[in-house]
């Protein structure tokens, strides 16, 4: 256009616009007279000034600003705020910049966010956003990203949080559905991350694709909580927002986030948790239907559809939409919030029930969830799927409180009497199935998981007590073993009808492991332990009613039979026959006939190698076993010929911990319940025979054990399990006055640690210990990872201490407060570390194995348990590093130490080596090392049970677990019967400390653990 | 008198005095002062404080000009060449940010919707940008009077006063260059999606 072309179309425009739209078309027809393109441009400059509305009518201002500020936070990259090293920009938000960085601490990558200037310059603002994410740091969640810290380097202000590796939802969807597995999948985590927020009552306000990641592994982050809050945020309004260049055909963009609003949101009400169901209701419709459900050609159209027009049907957008699941989506989106889903729980559990049910469907043998059964129904909070024997018990222990504590590695190396051998033998049968393995981890690459769309998983019961179960070979019944008030029993479970038989009496003296039904359906085989005597037996019961009757003595459990039904494999445990023999004794796979009668010993190996879990070939020719090296790499899966007792390896991968195995029909390959790692809960694997190469079936939280397969090996049943644990705080040791400091701190990592390696029990149950300024060090698996954590008494300031990808636990803080010594697994043993208070400066104390540490009162000391070698010493080593010095004599063995007061003896479980008959014992010896001062009979085998001297030195304290109850117990140390000192009417402890002023900190929580009948994985 | 006012302060008199070469030597002046000033402004903590891009070419005309001394018209020439200035200061980092989004390949760790409007925002100044280029070839008053305007944060009387013409004037040239603006980025995104 030349200037004096526009001059000219200007003029007319200008005189046009003065005449208002009525006598425009008359005076544009005289003044465009004979020239068209005149008209028409300067029709389409009217048109334009129509248009243009509020565009560049607002000055530039903050945009200015924040341009300006991003030129310099650019240039960041390289340098260091702080500890940490910027490397990289990840992304930029109204939160302000976020970088890739290294803490220099401790060599980890983080996300850093830095906040924008314009934001902290408003302190009202900047204290609010402090609060928030404090709360949002006090939130541990596997789902939740971890924040590390807040804090403020020079006039910066950052968030340091876990850096995650994979792409957002938003990538994901990409504006295309997902399935209904996958959707559930991760709506399921989101539910879980903010039933979890919710509980510790930070609303998250912003849900959507964007701030959620789906990591590599399959677990699903949700970012940014506390970090939103709807007053620091633009109104819905769009008029309301900075008006730079708003183009009005461009709708939607501006305002991002309106699609995923609440109605009271958008409002610009108060908003509550309910604001965070109806947001993932958006998310959950989004990732069914492709698109959401609430849209507009502008952000005023969608605010007006929000608050106004009823979503459609997912069905319309998707095929086969279950009933079901469209009705969860609608109840999440319901206007009103008292008539949505009022928790996030209720949310959660709806979706979980939804998988269970859409995955029981093609179960046949269910007559009624048969298919169809699926109705709206079916998400009222009725189970129908649960039949449970006793629903009045919610919690209980996986199994008998010994069998939980103990731990077979270090046992293993601590007895050589005979006798003492003999009673060994009753932990080690008790954590037979799971195996207690060594404290060093395979952290293999992960093997890639296979999505397996059609398979179902449904639970069976619900009382969360189950320890052990079993499926006939058609599939029919399933057997399962319950502890409920410290009682065990075994039921029978008719699945078809979902009715319920007790087969075995509740008892106290026994507890049985390693169920399996006989070929031909008939009976259950069971492998009866004695609770307070090494006497193990394998039994039998007729499945439809009758009397338990012995089979065979002295079996150590691991029993399957051969494919005719004529022969039972298991395992046997051999004491060592002399007391030079320090290995443990041999473990022996042996033959015998279905009767009981005969035996052949087809493999055995000396402990620490332990054989474990036969599994009889299809074809008969081979037995499959888990050959799991406690101290070194983990579980191998290896067969032995039938004939000649030849071996063979049959994958070269290695798994942390191996359970049960069972064949596939077709002799192709085996199903295993299996854990990759230490943090990793045991999930469900196949096999193959042929290349050796696995597969993970299960690839979820829960943690999967006790595999069985029915005939057909088309249907299995494992125990799922999972843990919650928290710390509590109570002064004086009130249970009265306790209060939980913590939330969401239990994982399900954590409760895989607690059946797999029985010394480390759970989060937090790795130990707790106070800061002479009264915080609390202890231990988390927050982090995804084994770490050392430290926060206030009260629960907040929360920070991780050791981020390296070891195995670490069992702090102990010095008198000083200077130092936490740990067991650290990072150079290959577990040894005792140190690190400064703030998590620097790590350094090893010994370089032998060692664990248990405890710092002396003067300082100067870590008194340690060492149990390497055939040795069970209590040994100790200077704070600031020497030569350690071992503490027990050569009398008698100790384990788990821990400081008087006054720094002048140490208490220890304490095992004489020349008595007559081998038990633990509870003794004090001298700081400077001795003989046995005191002895205190308190029956336990569990040689690592932890005890704590009273900070006014007068008692010495422990955890006593009665009727699926944890208190702690604290034994005068002027003698008399031990006391019961604290009143807690439910749940376990795993592991505990008392402050100088006499405050117990301990961590309490609940195991549950259910059987769940899977089809359709192969 | 700190060098640099002595500097200004006598380009924007020569300037005044018709020598065009001046301008060309006062705007990376300044261009200078005013990221220094940007940069002060977003470390400085003053609860409320907002920053604007009025206040910063005030703040940036009292420390480079000895303003005692100038002739009111300099100080119109001032604010005209600092909305200059800061305009390609906009575009410089829009047109950054706009390539590093689009080209950088980095991995997003958490995006909101305050990233987008100014991920948006910057699209639209480099649009806007281009548009009010075209503008100064065929009319270079309407340009300048946006520039005042939407990036100077003046107001009509001042934009008035800068560019020594009548208030009225300025709102008529306004809005035929709002419009023509306006239908220019459009057209312009019409081709881009086509």
């Amino acid at each position: 256009m030349k200037p004096d072309r526009w001059r000219q179309i200007d003029e007319i425009f200008q005189a046009a616009i003065d005449r208002g739209a009525a006598d425009r078309a008359a005076f544009l027809d005289h003044a465009c007279a004979n020239d068209p393109s005149l008209r028409s441009e300067v029709e389409a400059l009217i048109d334009s000034h129509d248009k243009a509305g509020s565009f560049i009518e607002a000055p530039v201002f903050e945009a200015a600003a924040e341009l300006v500020e991003d030129s310099e936070t650019e240039s960041l990259i390289g340098r260091a705020i702080g500890p940490y090293k910027i490397s990289a920009k990840l992304g930029a938000g109204g939160m302000g910049v976020v970088y890739l960085a290294e803490d220099s601490r401790f060599g980890r990558k983080v996300a850093l966010k830095l906040l924008p200037v314009q934001f902290t310059s408003d302190e009202n603002r900047l204290r609010r956003f402090q609060q928030e994410a404090r709360a949002a740091l006090a939130l541990n969640h596997p789902n939740v990203i971890t924040i590390f810290e807040i804090g403020r380097y020079d006039s910066t202000h950052f968030i340091a949080t876990e850096f995650i590796d994979g792409h957002t939802l938003r990538d994901h969807l990409k504006g295309n559905s997902l399935g209904v597995n996958e959707t559930l999948d991760i709506s399921i985590q989101v539910a879980a991350a903010l039933s979890a927020a919710h509980e510790a009552h930070i609303i998250h306000r912003d849900i959507k694709p964007e701030n959620i990641m789906l990591r590599r592994d399959g677990y699903v982050k949700v970012l940014d909580f506390g970090l939103a809050k709807p007053s620091e945020r633009q109104s819905a309004s769009p008029e309301s927002t900075t008006a730079f260049m708003r183009i009005d055909t461009d709708p939607g963009t501006v305002l991002g986030t309106v699609n995923y609003m609440s109605p009271e949101q958008a409002r610009g009400l108060e908003v509550d948790e309910r604001t965070d169901i109806f947001s993932l209701g958006v998310v959950l419709f989004e990732m069914l239907a492709g698109r959401t459900p609430f849209e507009g050609a502008t952000p005023n159209d969608v605010i007006a559809s929000i608050l106004s027009r009823e979503p459609q049907r997912i069905a319309r957008y998707a095929n086969e939409i279950p009933d079901a699941l469209e009705w969860v989506v609608t109840k999440a989106l319901v206007k009103e919030k008292t008539g949505r889903y009022q928790t996030a729980a209720e949310l959660l559990a709806d979706l979980k029930r939804l998988k269970q049910r859409l995955d029981f469907e093609t179960l046949e043998t269910l007559p009624d969830i048969a298919p169809g059964a699926v109705s709206t129904k079916t998400t009222s909070r009725t189970e129908i799927v649960d039949t449970d024997p006793e629903p009045g018990s919610q919690t209980g222990q996986v199994a008998n409180s010994p069998t939980m504590s103990s731990a077979e590695y270090l046992i293993t190396r601590i007895i050589r009497h005979k006798k003492a051998a003999a009673l060994t033998s009753a932990a080690l049968v008790a954590i037979s199935a799971v195996a207690a393995w060594a404290l060093i981890g395979l952290v293999g690459p992960s093997a890639p998981t296979t999505p397996f769309e059609k398979m179902k998983v449904t639970r069976l019961t619900t009382s969360g007590n189950v320890s052990q179960a079993a499926i006939s070979p058609d599939g029919k019944y399933v057997a399962y073993a319950t502890t409920s008030a410290g009682q065990q029993s075994i039921w029978l479970k008719h699945i078809p009808t979902s009715s319920d038989v007790q087969i075995v009496a509740p008892t106290k003296a026994f507890y049985h492991t390693d169920l399996v039904f006989s070929p031909d359906g008939n009976y259950v085989y069971y492998v009866q332990n004695a609770a307070a005597n090494p006497v193990n037996a394998l039994y039998r019961i007729p499945v439809l009613g009758g009397s338990p009757k012995k089979v065979r003595e002295r079996i150590h459990g691991g029993l399957c039979f051969s494919p005719d039904g004529m022969q039972i494999a298991l395992i046997r445990w051999r004491p060592s026959s002399h007391n030079s023999d320090e290995s443990g004794g041999m473990k022996e796979l042996l033959i015998v006939n279905a009767d009981g009668s005969g035996e052949r010993s087809l493999a055995e190996r000396r402990i620490p190698l332990m054989l474990d879990n036969p599994a009889w070939s299809p074809d008969g020719r081979v037995i499959a076993c888990t050959l799991t090296d406690t101290t070194d790499n983990g579980a191998t899966v290896l067969q032995v010929r039938v004939d000649d007792g030849s071996e063979k390896t049959i994958s070269s991968r290695k798994w942390f911990n191996a359970g049960h195995l069972e064949w596939l029909r077709d002799g192709s390959g085996l199903i295993l319940s299996a854990s990759e790692s230490q943090s990793s809960p045991s999930q469900i694997w196949q096999l193959t025979t042929a290349d050796g190469e696995t597969r993970r079936i299960t690839n979820d939280l829960n943690r999967y054990e006790h595999v069985r397969l029915t005939a057909d090996s088309k249907t299995l049943v494992a125990v799922q399990g999972d843990q919650v644990s928290n710390i509590w705080i109570a002064p004086g040791g009130d249970s009265s006055r306790a209060k939980q400091v913590t939330s969401g701190l239990g994982k399900a990592g954590a409760g895989s640690i607690i059946t797999i390696a029985g010394l480390i029990r759970g989060d937090c149950g790795g130990g707790i210990s106070w800061t002479p300024d009264g915080r609390v060090v202890y231990h988390s698996m927050s982090s995804g990872k084994a770490d050392i954590w430290i926060m206030d008494a009260s629960g907040t300031n929360q920070r991780q201490l050791t981020t390296d990808a070891a195995f670490n636990f069992y702090p102990s803080v010095s008198a000083d407060g200077r130092y936490v010594v740990f067991t650290s697994d990072r150079r290959g043993v577990p040894a005792i570390w140190r690190v400064n208070i703030d998590g620097t400066n790590p350094a090893p104390l010994t370089t032998d194995s060692g664990t248990y540490p405890r710092c002396s009162p003067d300082g100067k000391w870590v008194a340690y348990y060492a149990g390497g070698s055939g040795n069970n010493a209590i040994m100790r080593v200077p704070i600031e590093g020497g030569d350690a010095q071992q503490l027990t004599s050569q009398n008698g063995g100790g384990a788990r130490p821990d400081y008087s007061p006054d720094g002048n003896q140490i208490v220890c479980n304490y095992v004489a080596r020349n008595a007559a008959d081998w038990f633990v014992q509870m003794a004090t010896i001298p700081a400077n090392g001795g003989e046995p001062m005191r002895l205190f009979n308190i029956f336990t085998l569990d040689l690592m049970r932890e005890i704590h001297w009273t900070s006014d030195g007068r008692a010495l304290t422990y955890i006593e677990t009665r009727d699926g109850v944890s208190n702690i117990w604290g034994q005068p140390i002027e003698g008399g019967s031990p006391k019961q000192l604290t009143d807690f009417k439910s749940d376990l402890i795993f592991s505990f400390d008392w402050s100088r002023d006499g405050t117990l900190a301990c961590a309490r929580g609940t195991q549950n653990a259910d059987v769940v009948l899977i089809s359709g994985f192969r | 008198m700190a060098s640099s006012q002595v500097e200004v302060t006598q380009l924007l008199l020569e300037w005044g005095n018709g020598d065009k070469a001046a301008l060309d030597k006062l705007v990376p002046v300044v261009y200078q002062e005013l990221r220094r000033l940007a940069r002060h402004y977003m470390r400085r903590e003053r609860p409320g404080h907002t920053l604007q891009t009025s206040a910063l070419v005030n703040e940036a005309y009292m420390r480079l000009v000895d303003y005692e001394h100038m002739r009111w018209e300099s100080r119109a020439h001032f604010f005209a060449v600092a909305a200059q200035a800061m305009r390609r200061i906009l575009v410089e980092h829009a047109r950054k940010r706009h390539f590093a989004k689009r080209g950088g390949g980095a991995i997003r760790v958490s995006f909101d919707e305050a990233a987008m409007v100014s991920e948006k925002q910057a699209a639209e100044l480099i649009a806007l940008d281009d548009a009010l280029t075209s503008l100064e070839a065929i009319d270079p008053r309407k340009s300048r009077i946006v520039e005042l305007r939407y990036i100077g944060g003046l107001n009509i009387e001042e934009t008035a006063e800068v560019l020594d013409i009548s208030p009225a004037t300025v709102q008529r040239e306004w809005r035929s260059a709002k419009a023509w603006l306006y239908r220019d980025i459009k057209q312009a995104e019409t081709i881009d999606e086509t």
